[in-house]
Order: C-alpha cells, then sequence, then structure tokens
C-alpha cells in the first residue's frame, strides 16, 4: 500500500517537510507542488533531507510549472522535476494520496 | 462495520475557510456508511479542539463542538499528533475532549493502514 503524500503549502522553516520522513514509508513518494516548491530555496539546505529520502527508499519531486511561475531554480539532483503528465502517473501509481 | 479503513485528517485551523466544516460533514457521513473511521488532527488542524472558542457572531456556528460528540456517531479512533500540540504551546489539558497522541512514526503506521486518506 504505497502512499504519494503531496505538499502544497509553503513551510518557512521546512520543518513540515522534514517531517513527513516520519510519515512516509519505503516506497512512498512526495510531491511538492504550489507554494511547497518553495522549500528548494530554503536557507536550510536540503541536501540531508535528500539523503534521508534516498536512504529510505521514498522518492522526491518538484512539479515544475510550479517552480519556473515562482522563479525557483532546483539545486538537488536527487529532486527531479516532473510535468503535470508525470504528476498524473504517480497519483495512478500509488494507492492512496495524502495531500496536505 | 465495514472492512474498509477510512482515515479524516484535519490539518487548518477551523474559521479561515470552510474546510473545517466540511470535514466534519465527511466524517460525519462516513460514519454513517458504517465505514472503520479514524480522524487524526495534526498540524493547524490541532486548533479546532481548542478550549474556549467563542462567537460574538450569531451567524457564525461553533462546528468544532460537534468534536466531542463524536463518539455517539460511532467514531471512536479520534488521535491528535503530539508534536504539533506541542509545538503549538499546547496541551492535552486545552482542547475540549480527550483524544489519543501519536508520536510521528505512529502518524505513519495509521496513514499506511488506511484504504482512504482524506486531508482537509
Amino acid at each position: 500500500m504505497s502512499t504519494l503524500f503531496v505538499l502544497n503549502r509553503s513551510w518557512h522553516d521546512s520543518v513540515w517537510l522534514f517531517e513527513q520522513l516520519a510519515f512516509a514509508r519505503p516506497g512512498d513518494s512526495i510531491v511538492l507542488i504550489e507554494d511547497a516548491v518553495l522549500a528548494l530555496q530554503s536557507p536550510i539546505n536540503l541536501g540531508s533531507f535528500s539523503a534521508k529520502c534516498a536512504s529510505m527508499k521514498i522518492s522526491v519531486y518538484a512539479l515544475q510549472d510550479d517552480c519556473q511561475l515562482r522563479g525557483i531554480n532546483n539545486q538537488y539532483r536527487s529532486i527531479s522535476m516532473i510535468d503535470y503528465l508525470s504528476y498524473v502517473n504517480l497519483v495512478v501509481q500509488h494507492d492512496k494520496q495524502v495531500a496536505w | 462495520m465495514s472492512d474498509e479503513k477510512i482515515l479524516y485528517v484535519i490539518s487548518r485551523a477551523a474559521y479561515s475557510n470552510a474546510s473545517g466544516q466540511e470535514a466534519l460533514d465527511a466524517i460525519l457521513i462516513g460514519a454513517s456508511f458504517d465505514l472503520d473511521v479514524s480522524v487524526l488532527f495534526i498540524h493547524d488542524g490541532v486548533f479546532q479542539l481548542k478550549q474556549g472558542q467563542q462567537s460574538s457572531d450569531k451567524g457564525l456556528k461553533l462546528f468544532t463542538k460537534t468534536y466531542k460528540a463524536l463518539a455517539d456517531f460511532g467514531v471512536e479512533k479520534i488521535y491528535i499528533h503530539d508534536l504539533s500540540i506541542a509545538s503549538r504551546g499546547l496541551t492535552q489539558s486545552d482542547l475540549i475532549c480527550t483524544v489519543t497522541p501519536l508520536d510521528s512514526l505512529a502518524v505513519g503506521e495509521l496513514i499506511a493502514q488506511q484504504a482512504k486518506v482524506f486531508t482537509f
């Protein structure tokens, strides 16, 4: 039973983002959409977040359109930029979604 | 009771939009269909259970009071994320009803067990 975690809110201090690691299980995925992509611009380095996700076999994605719209550049190789079609595919591939 | 496990997640505070009232309506509908319903208050959603909510506007209904009565509707599994209450300067004694605290890992387990999760 895999879960797709969809984050759409900006977390100034990224605490909420890091907390997803406690909620997610191996095989789950995390997608950053809307204001959640602002985390990629966070002064807190997401390197440790990305490394932990990789070791837990949790994939992390960010919606490209939402990044472009906000002028956000993705500096993390382990966070994949996706388009809407890939986003829909992720929704289909997972058993359920938690969007918060 | 059906085997279909459904979790309602309340992650936003109550009154700035309709999502709080909609969550409560959805929970009551789920319970009326005899589903295996759980409710989780997390993040700013924990403020919905805070004591002392008052309205000076007669048209504004304090719907959050209904959470105290959810057990009467067959919803007995009500959880709250312990870190979310602690990080907002609240304790269990600030809440209008007794709910089961869960740490972050237990929240993950709860989500993993569900067939469907609805977030509000």
